[in-house]
């Protein structure tokens, strides 16, 4: 009959730390040549972020993207933005790109810095749809509040 | 008996080895969406979730390939549960304070959490990780 002795528990050999190390070289290469990975600094902006203020005082022509559920949208959104959220994505894509004149830059707000739908939005159209010049505002809405007061 | 599990322990390495090769490949090219979902957690800080947004893609992605090669399974599948244990936590932690995220397990496939089933299929792959941790052969 089999039991579990501390010696079988937990083996001690090197092959756990072979890929433990294994893995970190791994995570190294990627950190190294990824375009994707994030700033070590949380204040650094992403590949993919720009600033309220930096928009603000450029005169590109952008087209904002409300990535939050549809019912906050319709309480109150960025003037001129359009609703696009993974809930409704066919239902919605297809105003958006109506919408969409090219040369304009993409900009997807969600709620906050830590929500990630504004993220899966800007992905999905960089890679579903083919649109280049997609980023997400950084802070999101509660940015564009505070910019407001 | 033996011969059926020996069957059932090959099938569930290569399940194991499938989902947990495609998990990590998926977050590793999005480190950045990883480590959003990570921090919608609320349990760790930004570097912290930094660290882990490029190590844990890694890590299943490894371990993954070891469940594939005998003499690494029991390691493999030793590191997988603890992983999987560490998820369990953190997903029970979420729903506990009413969390609305993004899993994160398989990269930005995933949509708002719901709770039972990610609790229940990370249940399943745990058990599945303990099988083969517990009925691959110890090599010397």
């Amino acid at each position: 009959m089999r039991t579990l002795s501390s010696k079988r528990f937990a083996p001690k050999n090197n092959r756990a730390l072979i890929m433990l190390s294994a893995s970190v070289l791994l995570a190294g290469v990627n950190a190294w040549v990824n375009p994707n990975t994030p700033p070590w600094s949380e204040s650094t902006l992403g590949p993919w972020e720009i600033r309220l203020e930096d928009v603000l005082t450029s005169n590109r022509d952008v087209l904002w993207l409300d990535a939050r559920p549809t019912s906050e949208y319709l309480h109150r959104h960025i003037p001129g933005a359009l609703p696009l959220n993974e809930y409704e994505w066919i239902t919605l894509l297809s105003d958006v790109l109506f919408q969409w004149q090219p040369g304009q830059q993409i900009i997807v707000y969600c709620s906050s810095q830590d929500c990630q739908s504004s993220e899966a939005v800007a992905i999905r159209l960089r890679e579903e749809v083919g649109l280049d010049d997609v980023v997400v505002l950084k802070g999101g809405w509660e940015e564009w509040l505070a910019h407001e007061k | 008996m033996v011969g059926t599990r020996k069957v059932i322990l090959l099938v569930t390495v290569c399940c194991l080895a499938g989902i947990f090769g495609y998990a990590g490949v998926i977050k590793l090219v999005h480190p950045d969406s990883l480590l959003s979902d990570i921090q919608g957690y609320h349990l760790l800080p930004y570097r912290f979730a930094y660290l882990g947004a490029l190590f844990l893609p890694a890590l299943e992605i490894i371990t993954a390939s070891g469940l594939l090669l005998s003499a690494f399974r029991r390691e493999s599948s030793f590191i997988l549960s603890i992983l999987m244990l560490f998820f369990l936590v953190a997903l029970t932690s979420a729903w506990a304070r009413g969390l609305d995220i993004s899993c994160g397990c398989f990269g930005k496939s995933e949509t708002q959490a719901n709770y039972p089933l990610l609790l229940a299929r990370d249940l399943l792959l745990l058990v599945a990780c303990l099988f083969v941790f517990t009925y691959s052969k110890r090599k010397r």
